[in-house]
């Protein structure tokens, strides 16, 4: 019971990732059309902006020796400015192109990051050492719980506080999910298109930099690809949650985390390096009974 | 009276479809202008190329003098044009009273748009009663209140209705055109409104434009078309003399 316990912790923390990724790759996509696959590039960003640009293989801290108050919010901003210049220089001449078109552009994006990061720090992954006090075990009981996981379930939990707050009360969020619902109504009411189109992008830019910081801090270690998988999952997770809602997003991302996290723990050992084809067969699964995803979106209560 | 709208021999095309062919109309302040055609005539075209939602090939479209072609939609409204489209398009899953409150955004000042979001409570009760309701479960008449109130919120000088008797029953068509005129004399509104039949029209309209083929065909006063047949052979296309006994969908 304790091991059960133990491991869903594990699942949650991972889900709780997973659905921070797939939240910032979610706001996108509902008011964009967007399926971003640089997402996962932006986190790196994120991480790699943590240490001295160099080729060298011991990573040396840069912005990752700063005080935490101080650390966070440069990593974010960081993040925040790659996001909003990728738009600028990519999406934003594509605006009134089509959702492959966009998609297809997002690749092309997530390999100029990768490789530009390739050429400034090198090829092989990097051991970086942050926070590595948050990896000491907490005893609660008789379960023992990493710190890292519990702070990355509180900061999980003021992030979607948050992003609903701001979706919910501001003017701007309104907007915003005006802007997702009916991109070309909004317009005609005075929402300025890209002004939202861009507070989209910080957002997910804000989202992807705390990430960074969660993933690294747990792994300690960077490589210019660290952030594929991380993207991957989130798309399956929005898949599963069900396309342009918010909501669905974070479920699909804490279902994607447990699943994997308990194929990892009870699969026979033989069948364990196949976790994942297990898993994209249980999203399958998933989408043969609710095509529409676990909390389809919009117009659900449309009448005529 | 002086010229707010003017629509300077516009041309639209989507691919090789002309949609619209030399289309020129002009909308005076404190007017009610009305388009009326058959459907694929262009009405929406029209409406849509003058709220920047299609950038015609040829023409201008001035507002107040100023041209506008070729800006966005979010400018245009920022100018004082509001365009309430066809099918309604309430924003579903926000509150009713939120969607009234992005229409009050583009006012940029929060006690006016607050007093405004008052005045429509209390001008449509029954929007008061859903105010914290989302939108997509109201009735489509109740749906259509929205819009128009929502449009009005960005505090227009001239509002563009795009057949705001679409799929409703005639009893709620009549209180939204009750609801337009009246909202016209209060909020000092000038209207352009496109609809199929022109009965109703003739009531309320100060000038009529009969669009059909992607071309006005007819332009006169209310009281010039009053009898209808000159109306009714232009919407159909009759040559002179003809004598069908055709009906304009009411």
């Amino acid at each position: 019971m304790i091991q059960f316990i133990q491991n869903l912790i594990d699942a949650v923390a991972l889900g709780s990732i997973y659905a921070l990724v797939a939240l910032g790759v979610g706001l996108l996509f509902g008011i964009l059309r967007l399926i971003n696959f640089a997402h996962g590039d932006y986190i790196t960003i994120g991480a790699y902006a943590l240490i001295v640009p160099s080729a060298d293989v011991t990573a040396r801290l840069l912005i990752g020796d700063w005080p935490w108050p101080v650390l966070i919010p440069t990593i974010c901003l960081i993040v925040v400015i790659a996001a909003l210049l990728t738009d600028a220089a990519v999406f934003r001449p594509l605006r009134r192109a089509t959702s492959p078109t966009l998609m297809i552009a997002s690749f092309a994006v997530s390999y100029i990051i990768q490789n530009g990061v390739l050429m400034a720090y090198g090829s092989r992954p990097k051991s970086v050492d942050l926070w590595s006090g948050a990896n000491s075990q907490v005893f609660i009981g008789d379960l023992r719980v990493p710190m890292l996981q519990l702070i990355t379930l509180a900061v999980t939990l003021v992030l979607m506080i948050a992003v609903t707050l701001f979706l919910r009360r501001t003017s701007y969020g309104i907007q915003m999910r005006a802007a997702a619902e009916d991109f070309r109504m909004a317009q005609y009411l005075g929402v300025r298109g890209n002004v939202v189109i861009g507070i989209a992008f910080a957002l997910s830019g804000i989202l992807a930099g705390v990430v960074s910081l969660l993933y690294t801090t747990q792994s300690g270690s960077l490589s210019h690809v660290m952030g594929v998988p991380l993207a991957l999952f989130a798309f399956v997770a929005v898949v599963v949650g069900g396309m342009g809602s918010l909501v669905g997003a974070v479920v699909g991302g804490f279902v994607i985390g447990i699943i994997v996290t308990m194929l990892q723990a009870y699969l026979p050992p033989d069948l364990r390096a196949f976790r994942d084809a297990f898993a994209f067969a249980f999203v399958i699964l998933v989408l043969l009974v609710r095509p529409a995803g676990l909390v389809p979106s919009r117009s659900t209560f449309e009448r005529v | 009276m002086t010229t707010l709208l003017e629509v300077d021999r516009i041309s639209v095309r989507y691919g090789n479809l002309v949609a619209l062919r030399d289309v020129s109309l002009t909308v005076a302040e404190g007017e009610v202008v009305c388009v009326i055609g058959p459907n694929g005539a262009g009405k929406s075209t029209t409406l849509a190329a003058v709220a920047g939602g299609v950038t015609p090939y040829s023409g201008d479209i001035r507002l107040a003098g100023q041209s506008i072609l070729g800006r966005q939609p979010e400018q245009i409204a920022r100018l004082g044009l509001s365009l309430v489209p066809e099918g309604r398009h309430v924003f579903g899953t926000l509150t009713v009273e939120e969607n009234l409150k992005i229409g009050g955004f583009v006012q940029g000042d929060r006690s006016s748009a607050r007093a405004d979001l008052d005045r429509m409570f209390t001008l449509f009760p029954r929007l008061a009663e859903r105010r914290n309701m989302p939108a997509g479960r109201l009735s489509g008449g109740e749906q259509q209140m929205l819009v128009v109130a929502r449009a009005v919120m960005t505090r227009p000088r001239l509002l563009l209705v795009d057949e705001p008797s679409l799929g409703l029953a005639p009893r709620i068509v009549d209180q939204i055109y009750e609801m337009l005129l009246d909202l016209r004399r209060q909020a000092n509104l000038t209207l352009l409104i496109n609809e199929q039949s022109s009965n109703r029209i003739l009531k309320h309209a100060d000038r009529i434009y009969v669009l059909r083929g992607a071309r006005i065909q007819l332009e006169g006063t209310a009281a010039e078309l009053q009898d209808g047949e000159a109306i009714r052979s232009a919407y159909f296309g009759f040559e002179d003399g003809a004598t069908a006994k055709a009906e304009i969908p009411a």
